[in-house]
């Protein structure tokens, strides 16, 4: 009697089994058809040819906003600024951009929200200047003309500079400058030294040969490049930013995993040379997060602003509401780390 | 196929899954108790890592010596743990967070260093103190950066090893649980296919055990295939067949036997009875001779018995007299196998009394002491009872030894349901040679014949003895004489 209990508990066990798995098989195809069907949402996208912005360069080419639904229409700016400033204007609706402009937007009372800081480097900004100008060591710079993108994270770089060596900005000739000036200004001589970013910093240097002198501080500075859109755009379409973000995790996991098929995509998406990728690859984390090293650093740059009269505003703000946690704790709540 | 081949196989199966299973156990445990050690390492490095934040904060706050040193002695057991962490961390994930953690730290060592440098340039700058206050703020703000990412590597290191945990946890317990379910089911299989085997095998084994108990003897247990049962129906259908000629067999003998016993008992009552009216036609002449005997001595006139015609009339008289007593015990011989009255329980004790007091007479002329106690009784007729001791005690007072003071003693004791009797005199005895031939009919000894011994008395005793299913032997007095011992029912 047992025996055929525990036959007929057997059998009904396996049906159910095996109900369960078709019902299982036949929702997932089903639901892989629905996703399948349903058209891409365009979204309008401005990045730059920096390395900061890899994730979105190779989230492009992979085809991963595609898989999240997404077609994204590229907006290229040369700088994080430019980028920044298409979302401000309503021409895109997500912008890769450090954290400098993004300080002074949230000073100047835009509407923004970080979504995610998808870099973080202490290697990427540095003075490159002229030896033949006099300038051999970063206190060398004193009373030298020296060339910056205002409102930029090379702007606050070069004045982390100069205190670290003892300087204030007084006892430069600050010159200001676009990026995409900055190399013809220093071969021409019209300024001694530049502040600038990868790939130009580089670029500069290399040109400059034996007469380049290029100055780094890993610990003055620690720049990041995040993903910034309009509040009212993430309030309207959280699907949409959490899709997106999606598609930046997987180009994360794929950079991680793949790092010279990453930068044969970064060579062919930026034309830059691919040595040069491959050269300052490594002094870039590619990664997907929110921490504390953005509120910090858009704390420092605002007391900075503000003490050299950058800005109007007087009062800190409370950064915590321009940055947007939720879409990314629903992403990959283990990127979070702040107010966990 | 065999059982024993069955269950060999079966043992085959689960032992192999054991050897298999035992290996992938311990790997997993020796996984489980790897995690745990990698989560404990983790955990310590995180510790270190507060521990160096508290006394960054502690030399913030005052710039005092004691709290840069302790600073320092941390960070050179942060050393020492990450040493630790890469000889004991193998897995590539785990190096890379280990390597992120080394450089993270470093960061936060150069900067610490700057600062204690800039603490130093603070405490002599003048005109430019404001650019190296300024300094100092941001520096602070890059260490507090760089501890942040510490502290972050430092939880994805204990959470890789709390997760890596768990999962060997659910490895080890799902190992665990095939370990238990291949056990349960090899248990499980094992029965069904016994269960089967017994239902298919065993059950027509008992069956036809059943009918063959039940009288059937001709029925045969059906033993297809090869296996123990078909052997075991084989080997049940041989002795059945066996049992079955050996009843027949015996019915026959025992038609044979019990054909036999009744001619003998037909043959023997034939005799009895013809014994029994021979002894009644033998004891009638020598009754007659007596009589005559006395009437002829009696009748002749006195100068006709001269001492040679009173000689013949006494040897004639003599000679009748013993024919009749011989053909008494002969009727008593015969009649000793059967009960002559109503068979009940008998105090013996009171049988002998009545027997002394009838012989008070020899015993009180040869001077015999008798002593007896109060014995358990018996179960028997009472004529036979008394014919047992009336012949003992008469040899007894027979064969008396002429140097000794005579005497007889009769004891008994009840032995698992039996009285054990032990007549015992101290006469003159019974030699050992003769002890068996005396219990025989007409067996007299010649050492000390007695003319009015008819040779048949201990033949009578023994028979009655024997048909009250008891055994009777004779031995030899403790200092000399003759004990007969017998038992009857109690």
């Amino acid at each position: 009697m047992i025996i055929l209990i525990q036959r007929i508990g057997s059998y009904v066990s396996l049906v159910v089994i095996l109900v369960a798995l078709v019902a299982c098989q036949k929702s997932s195809s089903e639901s892989e058809q629905q996703q399948s069907a349903k058209p891409l949402q365009k979204i309008t996208v401005a990045y730059t040819y920096q390395p900061q912005g890899t994730l979105v360069h190779v989230a492009v080419a992979k085809g991963y906003f595609v898989e999240e639904g997404l077609d994204v229409q590229p907006l290229m700016r040369t700088f994080g600024k430019a980028a920044l400033d298409t979302v401000i204007g309503n021409q895109a609706d997500f912008a890769t951009v450090a954290e400098t402009p993004i300080m002074f937007n949230v000073l100047k009372g835009e509407k923004i929200f970080v979504l995610a800081n998808i870099e973080a480097s202490s290697m990427n900004n540095g003075v490159v200047a002229r030896k033949t100008a006099g300038v051999s060591a970063p206190g060398d710079l004193k009373g030298k003309r020296i060339g910056f993108t205002p409102g930029t994270s090379g702007d606050f770089f070069l004045d982390s500079l100069l205190t670290a060596n003892g300087l204030t900005r007084n006892e430069i000739q600050p010159i200001a400058l676009n990026p995409e000036e900055m190399q013809e200004a220093i071969m021409a001589k019209k300024v001694d030294a530049v502040s600038i970013w990868n790939y130009p910093l580089t670029q500069i240097n290399q040109q400059l040969g034996d007469d380049g002198a290029i100055f780094y501080d890993r610990e003055i500075y620690t720049e990041t490049f995040n993903i910034v859109a309009r509040q009212e755009f993430v309030q309207k379409n959280p699907e949409t930013v959490e899709r997106f973000l999606s598609a930046l995790i997987k180009a994360e996991e794929f950079v991680a995993k793949n790092p010279d098929e990453a930068q044969v995509i970064m060579s062919a998406a930026t034309k830059i040379d691919q040595n040069l990728i491959r050269d300052v690859w490594n002094d870039f984390n590619y990664h997907v997060v929110l921490d504390q090293t953005l509120l910090l650093t858009l704390e420092d740059e605002t007391r900075w602003a503000m003490k050299n009269k950058l800005t109007d505003q007087t009062a800190m703000p409370d950064y915590l509401s321009f940055i947007h946690l939720d879409s990314l704790k629903r992403v990959k709540p283990e990127a979070l780390r702040m107010n966990r | 196929m065999r059982i024993t081949t069955r269950l060999r196989l079966t043992s085959t199966v689960t032992i192999v899954a054991l050897v298999v299973l035992t290996p992938v156990l311990i790997w997993s445990f020796i996984a489980f108790k790897n995690a745990k050690n990698d989560y404990v390492l983790a955990n310590t490095i995180k510790v270190n890592f507060f521990e160096r934040a508290s006394f960054r904060d502690q030399y913030f706050l005052y710039r005092e010596d004691r709290a840069r040193t302790l600073w320092e002695k941390n960070k050179e057991t942060a050393d020492d743990l990450l040493r630790q962490a890469n000889i004991q961390f193998h897995r590539e994930d785990d190096r890379h967070i280990l390597e992120r953690l080394r450089a993270s730290i470093e960061d936060t060592t150069a900067i610490f260093h700057r600062i204690v440098n800039n603490t130093e340039v603070l405490k002599t700058a003048t005109g430019n103190r404001q650019v190296y206050e300024e300094l100092d703020k941001r520096l602070y703000s890059q260490l507090l950066m760089k501890a942040n990412t510490v502290r972050d590597t430092a939880t994805t290191l204990q959470d890789t090893s709390a997760r890596r945990i768990e999962l060997s946890y659910e490895y080890m317990t799902f190992i665990v649980g095939l370990f238990a379910i291949t056990l349960a089911l090899t248990t499980i299989l094992t029965s069904m296919q016994l269960d089967k085997l017994i239902r298919k095998r065993l059950e027509p084994l008992h069956d036809g055990a059943k009918i063959v108990a039940g009288g059937d003897l001709g029925y045969r247990i059906q033993s297809d295939g090869s296996d123990e049962f078909a052997e075991l129906a084989q080997s049940f259908n041989a002795m059945t067949e066996s049992l079955h000629a050996s009843i027949n067999q015996l019915k026959e003998e025992i038609t044979d036997r019990k054909q036999i016993e009744n001619k003998l008992a037909r043959a023997h009552a034939e005799l009895e009875l013809f014994t029994r009216i021979a002894a009644h036609h033998l004891q009638e002449p020598a009754r007659r001779l007596v009589s005559f005997v006395q009437r002829l001595r009696s009748l002749l006139p006195a100068e006709l018995l001269n001492e040679d015609a009173t000689a013949s009339l006494y040897f004639i008289e003599q000679s009748a007299t013993r024919q009749s007593t011989l053909v008494r015990d002969i009727q008593l011989y015969l009649a000793a196998d059967q009960p002559r009255s109503t068979v009940e329980k008998i105090a013996v004790a009171g049988v002998i009394t009545k027997l002394l007091e009838r012989k008070a007479l020899p015993i009180s002329e040869t001077g015999v002491r008798v002593e007896y106690n109060d014995m358990p009784s018996v179960e028997i007729d009472y004529p036979r009872l008394k014919d047992i001791f009336n012949i003992l005690i008469d040899n007894a007072l027979k064969y008396q030894h002429p140097e000794r003071m005579p005497q007889i003693t009769v004891s008994g004791e009840l032995k698992e349901g039996r009285i054990i009797f032990h007549v015992a005199d101290n006469g003159v005895g019974v030699p050992a040679e003769y002890r068996e031939r005396v219990f025989g009919v007409f067996e007299r000894l010649q050492t000390h014949d007695n003319q009015n011994s008819t040779g048949i008395g201990l033949a009578i005793v023994r028979r009655i003895i024997e048909s009250c299913g008891g055994s009777i032997a004779l031995q030899e007095t403790p200092g000399g004489g003759a004990t007969v011992v017998f038992d009857l029912p109690g």
